[in-house]
Order: C-alpha cells, then sequence, then structure tokens
C-alpha cells in the first residue's frame, strides 16, 4: 500500500470528514461521502497533476462526493441530523456550562448552515471552515473565482439577515469586547 | 443589513465543525476499503480488445455515452434505419421488406394485408409446398408471407439480418385401406424419427369395423414440409391443414430486452463493486435482483419461443376406411 494513501487520510481525513458534515448536516452521510471520496481519490490518483498541495484537489473530490449524496435524497435519512454529532464535544475537562454553550452554538451555525441553498452554503464552509482561499474554492467547485466571490458575499447576506446568526454574532463581539 | 465578517464567521463555523467528533475507525476502514478495492481490481480480468492501447479521450467520452445511454442510442440508430429506409421510398425503391416472395405471386386472392391465405388446392393453386394429385381440402394460414413461404430473411419488422423464426403447425387426415392401420402409423413415427422429430402424444381407437387414430410429431422445422409431402402418400390424404405465424419481430423485441437488461445488470454489478456505503449496497442489491427476475424472465420467453419455432408440430389423423357389413 501507497504511504501516499495514509499520509493523505492523516492529514485530509478529520477535516474532510467535519466539511462533509456542515455541508450535509449529519454525520451518517458525511461519512459515507467522505469515504467513497478518498476511494475514488485514490483511483483516479493518476489525474493528480502536480502540486504543491492536494488539498483543492481532495476537496474537489469530496465536494463532489457531498453533492451525489445530496442528489440522492434519500427520504430515510433525511435528517438523521445530530447523531451523536456533540457526544464527544471537545475534552472531558470542559465544564457543562461550557459544553453546553459550545453545543448550541454549534447547533444554531448548522441549522443557519441548512438554510442556504447548497450552491452557497459550500463556498462559505470551504472558506470559512475549512480555509481554502477564493481561488481554490473555485477549483474545488469548478466555478470561476468571481463566481465563488459573489456566493460569498451573497452568503453572508443572507446569514446576516438570520436572525439566530446574528445573536450569536452579537454575543462574539461582545465576548471580544470584554477580552480586550 | 450588515454582512457578518470572516473573523465572526471564521470561528463560528469552525467551532460548528469542530463539534463533529471524527469516527474513530474512519481511517482505518478507508484503507482496509481501498486495499480490498485495489484487490478486486487486480484479479478482475481487463475488457476485451486491445488490452495495451489505451483507448483516446474522445472515444471514452462517446463510449461512455453511448454506454450511459444506450436505449437512447438504440432508438437514434432505428429512427435512422427509419429515415434511410424512408428515403428509399420517397425516391421510388420498395424498400427490401415489403417485396413479396415469388411463391406467393401465383396467389391472385391473396389479402396480403391481413396476411391470411385460404387456398383450394384442387383448384391448382399454388402451396407453400407441393402437392401430388390434390383432391381434397386444404387450408394453409399465414401471418407473413415471408414466413410462409418460409426461405426469406427479410422481415417486415425491420429485423434485417436476422433469420426467419416462424411457428408452423399442420393437421393431415389420411385415409388407408382396412388393416393397414398399425402399419401406416408405424411408417409416419419412424419417417417422423428420421427426420430429426419425436412423437409428442398419439391416440387410437379401433373398433369392429375400422381403425382410427392420431399421431402428433414435432419435426425440425427445415424438414416440415418435406415430411408432409412424403406423409400424404402413406394413404389417400383427406384434409390438410397447415398454419404458419411469422414471430421474428416479437423475437428480437426480446432478445433486444434482454440485451439491455443485461447490460444493465452488468453496470449494476460494477457499480456494486465499487460501492462500500451499506445504504446504496442495499438498494443497488435489491435493483439487480428485480434485473434479475427480469432477465429469467425474458430468457425462458426467448426459450419457449426458440424451441417452438424451431420444431414444427404436426398431426396426422389415420382413418381406416370401414367395411361394409351385408347381412
Amino acid at each position: 500500500m501507497d504511504q501516499r494513501l495514509e499520509d493523505w487520510l492523516e492529514e485530509g481525513y478529520a477535516t474532510s470528514f467535519r466539511t462533509a458534515c456542515l455541508i450535509l448536516g449529519n454525520r451518517a452521510d458525511a461519512e459515507e461521502a467522505v469515504q467513497e471520496a478518498f476511494l475514488r481519490a485514490w483511483r483516479f490518483r493518476d489525474s493528480l497533476t502536480s502540486g504543491p498541495s492536494i488539498k483543492p484537489w481532495l476537496y474537489r473530490v469530496v465536494v463532489n462526493s457531498c453533492y451525489s449524496k445530496l442528489r440522492q435524497e434519500i427520504p430515510h435519512r433525511d435528517r438523521r441530523a445530530a447523531d451523536g454529532q456533540l457526544a464527544e464535544l471537545a475534552s472531558p475537562d470542559t465544564d457543562p456550562a461550557t459544553l453546553a454553550q459550545q453545543s448550541e452554538v454549534s447547533e444554531t451555525v448548522l441549522a443557519a448552515l441548512q438554510r442556504l441553498p447548497v450552491s452557497l452554503r459550500v463556498p462559505v464552509v470551504l472558506r470559512y471552515y475549512a480555509d481554502l482561499s477564493e481561488r481554490d474554492i473555485a477549483r474545488a467547485i469548478g466555478r470561476r473565482p468571481g463566481t465563488v466571490k459573489s456566493r460569498l458575499h451573497e452568503a453572508r447576506r443572507r446569514l446576516a439577515e438570520d436572525p439566530t446568526m446574528v445573536t450569536l454574532a452579537d454575543h462574539a463581539a461582545l465576548d471580544d469586547s470584554e477580552e480586550a | 443589513m450588515p454582512l457578518l465578517d470572516h473573523d465572526i464567521l471564521g470561528p463560528l463555523l469552525r467551532q460548528a465543525g469542530d463539534s463533529f467528533a471524527v469516527p474513530e475507525t474512519g481511517i482505518a476502514d478507508t484503507l482496509r476499503l481501498v486495499r480490498q478495492g485495489d484487490a478486486e481490481r487486480a484479479k478482475r480480468p481487463r475488457p476485451a480488445g486491445d488490452p495495451g492501447r489505451p483507448e483516446s479521450s474522445g472515444l471514452r467520452r462517446v463510449g461512455r455515452t453511448v454506454g450511459s445511454h444506450r436505449l437512447l442510442s438504440r432508438a437514434a440508430a432505428l429512427i435512422a434505419l427509419a429515415v434511410i429506409t424512408g428515403g428509399a421510398v420517397v425516391w421510388g425503391e420498395a424498400p427490401p421488406s415489403v417485396r413479396k416472395p415469388s411463391a406467393l405471386k401465383a396467389l391472385p386472392h391473396t389479402p396480403a394485408a391481413s396476411g391470411r391465405a385460404h387456398a383450394n388446392v384442387g383448384a391448382g393453386l399454388a402451396l407453400p409446398f407441393s402437392t401430388s394429385a390434390p383432391s381434397y381440402a386444404a387450408t394453409t394460414t399465414g401471418q407473413s408471407p415471408a414466413a410462409a413461404s418460409g426461405g426469406d430473411t427479410l422481415q417486415t419488422n425491420g429485423a434485417l439480418s436476422q433469420p426467419a423464426r416462424v411457428e408452423q403447425s399442420g393437421s393431415l387426415t389420411l385415409l388407408v385401406a382396412h388393416g393397414a392401420f398399425s402399419a401406416t402409423v408405424a411408417k409416419l413415427i419412424s419417417l417422423a424419427t428420421a427426420s430429426g422429430g419425436y412423437v409428442s402424444g398419439s391416440h387410437t381407437q379401433a373398433d369392429q369395423s375400422a381403425a382410427s387414430g392420431s399421431v402428433n410429431v414435432q419435426i425440425p422445422e427445415s424438414g416440415f414440409s418435406a415430411l408432409l409431402n412424403v406423409d400424404q402418400t402413406l394413404g389417400q390424404p383427406s384434409a390438410l391443414t397447415t398454419k404458419s405465424s411469422d414471430v421474428t419481430g416479437h423475437y428480437v423485441d426480446l432478445q433486444d430486452r434482454l440485451g439491455v437488461l443485461l447490460d444493465s445488470r452488468q453496470q449494476y454489478v460494477a457499480l456494486k463493486t465499487s460501492t462500500f456505503a451499506v445504504g446504496p449496497l442495499l438498494s443497488e442489491q435489491s435493483t439487480l435482483d428485480s434485473l434479475q427476475s427480469q432477465i429469467t424472465r425474458l430468457q425462458g420467453q426467448l426459450d419457449a419461443l426458440a424451441e417452438k419455432t424451431a420444431y414444427s408440430t404436426l398431426t396426422v389423423t389415420v382413418k381406416e376406411v370401414a367395411i361394409a357389413h351385408h347381412r
């Protein structure tokens, strides 16, 4: 077995899995999508052009797997939702109040993301969770950088109109000012 | 309404994403599946054709398109064929599929549209098979002139280059001399066996004045006419009925449907070997089961049709001429 695959998995599995969770909204589908993505990536590894990083290419495969899952639209898996999502949050040392707050924030963000259309949700997740540049997102979703920019703008506008996200943003700003 | 800026959205999404616990066995499972997939691919034989030469991307794309739209491709091919055939008609040439076989040109009252022909042999009209000294009623029924003539492989249903599939059956009544019943029946059976056929049923009865009975024989389609001619010499024919039905169209249709189903099954099998998630795997298995059931059903119909057209059925009724009892 090529060491390369193990390196890919070590480097990208966790982030890819969580990216898929945010796009798909549940971990069961995300687990399947990421597994399929790595299998596809490995099978078609020869098409990977040599470059500084495989990150955008790998994300492209992951995003395509997520699209496939969303297209399937199997009713019984509609909302297996946060099955066990927060079961192993952070470290066991975290106090219950913080844990509860983190859980609430995560669920709010996840719900707000699910309210966005997929075409806007994917760039937002890739930009703000996976930390890809706009150019890399364009490669990952097969669109022009200008399109990515406008989609990110539209997604931020819609999230800013979402009252739950506004409340979260206010709390975050308040926390920042208190820390300062 | 202001936009949410990068500094706010970044931490919020990271927190939401990080709240998903990564499956502990995720990496190990993926590695195992990759190994399994590699091993299966290594075992799988290369597709037929030139194994060493890579297919050009254009060809591959066309092949993939044709593969994934097989039905549409076939429909397009049929339309193209229809256009070509239609063009020939417009330009004044009769399409080969509507040409009448020469054997039927002698039938002045043949209603070609219905494809049924009733001919009185005694009146001197031609039959697909020759009869000597006919003085009895004979009926022949056929769905297709080509089928009735038995030799033309061009079909009206567009099944070009497909050998004609014709169901043939006939019945013959022979009058024989008193005491010749058993010998005639034995002769009939030996003739049928000699021409590669077999007896599928028989019925005999005898009373004081005369014996009579019938024998059902299955004969290879190619030997039907010849056997019928010979059988008529075994006694005095009193009635003859033949029926032929061209089922080439139905046969080709079944073959085509079977081909499509087999292709689909192959694609699903390939898909199944590359799918490891339980949900899709179960769904693919269910589709495969359904395909297999349809394939079995169609294969059965095809086999039955092939069997029917490979053998023709001839029923020969033999009657002894009764002796008049004088008191």
